[in-house]
């Protein structure tokens, strides 16, 4: 099944868009590459929260210089999305630390649990685990947000050289308002098919007190929020840097 | 300038308050609970042993200190390892943590989200949550529905028309492109639903005990009809986005020139989906992927091969994510399709 779907896109990629819809290939087999070497590090014993670090970075550097070449635009993109995803980071620690949302489920015939064998003893720490895979999701939200706002503001610095910083930054909040609903609600519609059967799960045989307090529900819920937040922040911050590096050139 | 700014204090400090008092609301809520509720006072950490009091929160021990020893693992793989502050439920002896109150963490970040779409996203802020509300009634109507016995298939089919036809028709307003990008979305919606419906039919193991929370028990049948509810319901938003945009732009191009030539409208989406199909895809693997990463890592380490995960346990979530941006993709043509057919029909009439 998956090799039909795969041969499907593929044939699509080539066929509907131009050469860097064609591009998207290579991006997406890159990160997949990344995110298997991820996971090989960390379960050979690489300390997970370097090993994350270092791959979201480079995963940020794919996506953005690999995917729109290496121009003023995306390196302006590239120092948003850091800082947006290094604020974002502390953020979702605390979250994580003080809502014990790692570790596996306990919800449903779960084939990963101790009884069946899977020992807990593994020598990894989930905490750092849990905190990866809300920043990657969190990363490949903003980096789409983030594109869109630079590269507005670089036409609209381009066509309005008279333009100062703030009506730049102005405009470029408005561009981020007018992509922000499609891109919260794309991600909505992403954790809503995956979390559809949990919470089918969760009324059929949990009470509604089980179900808020649990960590599958909590971890779904915050991962979401996170990744909309970021979207959200990232566009002043998208906008004023952009402002600032492109209202000084008269290009 | 000024003014500008200090508009930006004023609102900020609105939503903090607001905020900090639904936090505390929800954080004092123990009474609300029949279980009974401890916060942690004190921690003894030694080795991997935790001794712990914790002040009773509801209930008639209110106000009592109990202590409670416990034993955890270092990768906390099935374990907690409590802090001082956390907030737990405890068996009715008193004796034994039984789980950590997660709820306030739940309504945070709720209102966090909250705070930052009503305050600081103006208008579109404002639809964005109001969409927010219907989608996730309909979602809860839905899986209450479901318990009663309604099949869920059926129930996907038509909360997918509902959820596009509130987010094109509330958020953008009642328009040709709107309706236009309405009958995109359903199309596409059904050549993706169509293609999957296709391939689970033909495989024949498709190895649903590998499917995350699958309630028990369960017959195939509701089983491919709930994995294919799934992968329509995760594809519909990205769907929705790219069929506004690829249409909008094709309205308007045949608008400004309608002796336009289909090979240049054809054209002219390409270099637009250029602009927005790659970031997209990547969102889309992105957050599709990103929950399987854990369970690669306790599988790998437990000695279950890569290969292994891959075919049963990742399966689903790279399903659902090539569907995704099989979904993408062929929204664009279908786009351009619709918007040409439609406003060239018109302008024969």
């Amino acid at each position: 099944m998956i090799s039909v779907l795969c041969i499907v896109l593929v044939a699509l990629c080539l066929l509907v868009g131009g050469d860097r819809t064609a591009k998207t290939l290579m991006t997406l087999s890159l990160n997949a590459i990344v995110l298997v070497a991820v996971i090989w590090a960390i379960s050979l014993g690489l300390p997970p929260m370097i090993v994350s670090i270092a791959a979201i970075l480079i995963v940020i550097c794919i996506t953005i210089f690999y995917q729109n070449e290496v121009n003023d635009k995306t390196r302006v993109a590239f120092i948003a999305v850091i800082v947006i995803a290094a604020v974002m980071l502390a953020l979702i620690a605390v979250f994580v630390y003080g809502g014990h949302l790692q570790g596996m489920s306990f919800v449903g015939e779960n084939k990963i649990r101790q009884s069946n064998g899977y020992s807990g003893d593994i020598g990894v720490d989930m905490f750092a685990i849990a905190i990866l895979v809300m920043l990657w999701t969190l990363v490949g939200a903003i980096v789409d947000t983030a594109m869109a706002i630079v590269s507005g503001v670089y036409e609209i610095a381009r066509h309005n050289p008279e333009y100062e910083q703030r009506e730049l930054i102005l405009s470029g909040m408005k561009i981020g308002g007018s992509i922000l609903s499609s891109t919260v609600n794309t991600l909505f519609f992403i954790f809503a098919g995956e979390y559809l059967i949990l919470f089918i799960n969760f009324s059929m045989y949990y009470s509604l007190e089980v179900m808020i307090n649990s960590r599958e529900f909590a971890e779904g819920i915050i991962n979401i929020i996170i990744s909309a937040v970021g979207c959200i922040a990232i566009i002043p911050a998208a906008s004023c840097l952009a402002a600032y590096r492109f209202s000084k050139k008269i290009i | 300038m000024n003014k500008f700014i200090v508009n930006v204090i004023i609102k900020f400090i609105v939503v903090l308050i607001c905020g900090t008092i639904a936090f505390l609301c929800v954080y004092h809520d123990y009474s609300l609970y029949s279980k009974p509720i401890g916060k942690i006072t004190t921690v003894k950490t030694s080795g991997e042993k935790q001794q712990i009091q914790a002040e009773i929160k509801n209930g008639e021990e209110k106000g009592q200190f109990r202590d409670i020893e416990l034993k955890y693992d270092k990768a906390l793989v099935y374990d907690q390892k409590y802090h001082k502050g956390d907030v737990v439920f405890l068996d009715s002896e008193l004796k034994t943590i039984t789980g950590v109150k997660r709820d306030h963490w739940v309504a945070a970040a709720v209102i966090l989200l909250l705070g930052m779409l009503l305050g600081f996203g103006g208008r579109k802020g404002f639809f964005t949550t109001v969409c927010f509300v219907a989608d996730i009634v309909i979602f809860i109507a839905m899986t209450l529905l479901y318990v009663k016995g309604v099949d869920i298939l059926l129930m996907t089919v038509v909360s997918c028309l509902l959820f596009a036809f509130i987010l094109l028709f509330l958020v953008s307003g009642a328009s040709r492109v709107t309706l236009i990008s309405f009958f995109v979305t359903i199309g596409a919606l059904a050549v993706v639903g169509l293609l999957c419906f296709a391939l689970i039919w033909k495989t024949a193991n498709m190895g649903y005990e590998y499917l995350d929370f699958l309630p028990e028990p369960y017959t195939v049948k509701q089983a491919n009809h709930l994995f294919l509810s799934q992968i329509m319901i995760g594809c519909l938003g990205a769907i929705i986005d790219i069929a506004v945009t690829i249409t909008a732009c094709s309205v308007e191009l045949i608008r400004k020139t309608p002796d336009i030539s289909t090979k240049a409208l054809v054209d002219s989406a390409k270099e637009v989906a250029d602009d927005i199909t790659g970031t997209m895809i990547n969102v889309v693997f992105f957050t599709n992927l990103a929950a399987i990463i854990p369970i690669f890592i306790i599988s790998m380490r437990n000695d279950i091969g890569f290969v292994t995960v891959l075919k049963y346990d990742a399966f689903f979530e790279i399903t659902r994510f090539l569907a995704g941006a099989i979904g993408i993709l062929i929204t664009i043509p279908l786009s351009v399709m619709a918007s040409s057919m439609f406003l060239r029909k018109g302008e024969k009439r």
